[in-house]
């Protein structure tokens, strides 16, 4: 037990959080929740410095103008929503419980289902993106891969490795600057399945394309576009909100196509980012105390292209 | 995908006996609705422990006896202010030390290991264990002498709790037949 150890497994990241947390799900009454909740969010937003001076940074961003108590008090928000998510994810992995769905546009969500070829559904960090793909290939009854970003610490990796939910069609990849991943979603499309991406958060090494976020240059990851343009496969906009306690909304937007209308192949990806760009800032905007992106999202460093 | 709005109010999603009849009364009063579909769609999980309602005031309701009879048994001031900061200052020991305390015992104990489906959960043994210590401190108010009335107050909502665990028992195949109605508003698809 090496000091590096015992940093790595306490660490905001590390895994113990994650054991500790299940340990909680499975065994605390229910009316401790509550507080519990508001206690651990406290603590972590006071401890973990980075995430919580990038939570503020982009508050600011999108509420420009907003007074320095009222974005603190937001990015409180941010790391209490966050608490109550991950709980709620534990809580259906560990014990089969669902919650209280509604649904914003449900035609879009009917013609998601009812497609008869592949789709991606383009999602962000916001609400409970992991659970919303769990119960859509439970109610869907379609088989769905979804690509997340892998933890940052092998241990926490690992351990989220064990516990993800394989039942019911539901596939998890990790989108890795060296993986073979592509190809395999290009298959899983053309096998009619849906995968699931999230289109506002940059694993460093993996490709991006240049856009404007709020007015603020950004780095989007370009895969989910690329992916629309090799299959032909529409992009659906999906959201999964917290709206209160075990309570969440699926917020469907109209689908698009990233289609090749020319030789000008960028000029296909930027109307395609630019309609994905509207639909999140429009989300984003409504629901910023629950985008859980704990990076800067302004950008700095100059796009990857693969 | 219509689910009916009344679901929501279905007896199986409270966890104490006194929230399933006060749900089940509620029910009672808005029958004539059963059939109405929802606005919009959703979509409702039948869990004891779904409704936040409950699981806010009975949160608040523990909170606030703790702190009071904490309060009660080490206030040595009349000075009102000083009872009232006295009573903030037990509210917030509560609320921060309890998670703490509880994280700690788990790491002393390595219980926090997850161990599969199967591991039995421990939270019938925790949750009678808050539900002991509360009432032991009501024991103590009452041999103490001091706010004898919070302890009254604990004691009488845990006796209409009992009681209406007793109603419930009493009806169990009218309610078991409501809730049976209810789940069947649920879509699957």
């Amino acid at each position: 037990m090496s000091f590096e150890w015992l940093k790595r497994r306490f660490h905001v990241r590390g895994v113990f959080w994650r054991e500790l947390q299940d340990w909680a799900v499975i065994n605390l009454p229910f009316f401790i929740e509550p507080f519990q909740m508001a206690v651990w969010a406290l603590i972590f937003f006071l401890v973990a410095r980075r995430e919580r001076m990038a939570v503020i940074q982009n508050l600011r961003m999108i509420h420009p103008g907003t007074s320095r108590i009222a974005v603190w008090f937001r990015a409180y928000r941010v790391f209490w929503n966050f608490s109550w998510t991950t709980t709620d994810t534990a809580r259906f992995k560990l014990t089969g419980k669902t919650m209280d769905w509604d649904f914003d546009g449900i035609e879009y969500f009917h013609q998601l289902v009812a497609i008869r070829t592949g789709a991606i559904m383009l999602t962000a960090h916001m609400g409970n993106y992991d659970l919303g793909a769990s119960l859509f290939s439970q109610k869907g009854g379609r088989t769905i891969t979804v690509i997340r970003a892998p933890e940052s610490d092998p241990e926490t990796q690992q351990y989220v490795e064990q516990k993800v939910d394989l039942t019911g069609g539901f596939r998890v990849g990790y989108s890795q600057s060296d993986s073979m991943l592509g190809i395999d979603l290009v298959h899983a499309i053309q096998n009619q399945e849906i995968v699931a991406i999230q289109g506002d958060r940059l694993v460093p090494g993996i490709s991006t394309i240049e856009s404007s976020l709020f007015s603020h240059r950004t780095l989007l990851p370009s895969g989910p576009f690329a992916l629309a343009l090799a299959t032909g496969a529409a992009i659906f906009p999906l959201f999964v909100v917290r709206m209160g306690r075990r309570r969440y909304r699926l917020v469907h937007r109209p689908p698009f196509y990233c289609k090749r209308t020319g030789p000008d192949r960028a000029r296909d990806f930027r109307e395609a980012t630019s309609r994905w760009i509207s639909v999140l800032e429009e989300s984003v905007e409504a629901y910023s105390y629950q985008w859980f992106v704990f990076e800067p999202f302004a950008a700095t460093e100059p796009p990857v292209a693969k | 995908m219509q689910s009916r709005k009344l679901a929501r109010w279905s007896p199986e999603r409270f966890h104490l006996a006194f929230s399933r009849l006060v749900a089940l009364a509620w029910l009672r009063l808005k029958w004539a609705e059963r059939n109405q579909p929802a606005f919009g769609s959703a979509s409702f999980s039948f869990d004891r422990e779904q409704m936040a309602i409950e699981a806010y005031t009975v949160s608040v309701v523990w909170v606030t006896f703790m702190a009071a009879s904490l309060t009660c048994l080490t206030s040595q001031s009349t000075n009102p202010l000083l009872t009232a900061l006295n009573f903030i200052l037990q509210v917030l020991v509560l609320v921060v030390a309890t998670p703490l305390l509880m994280a700690l015992v788990s790491i002393t104990l390595r219980a926090w290991r997850y161990t599969g489906p199967d591991s039995a959960s421990t939270s019938r043994i925790q949750s009678f264990v808050f539900f002991v210590v509360a009432g032991m401190t009501a024991v103590v108010l009452i041999i103490e002498n001091s706010c004898r009335w919070l302890a009254v107050i604990w004691l009488t909502l845990n006796v209409i709790n009992a009681l209406s665990a007793l109603i419930l028992w009493l009806f169990r195949n009218r309610v078991r037949a409501v809730e049976e109605f209810l789940r069947q508003c649920l879509p699957e698809d």
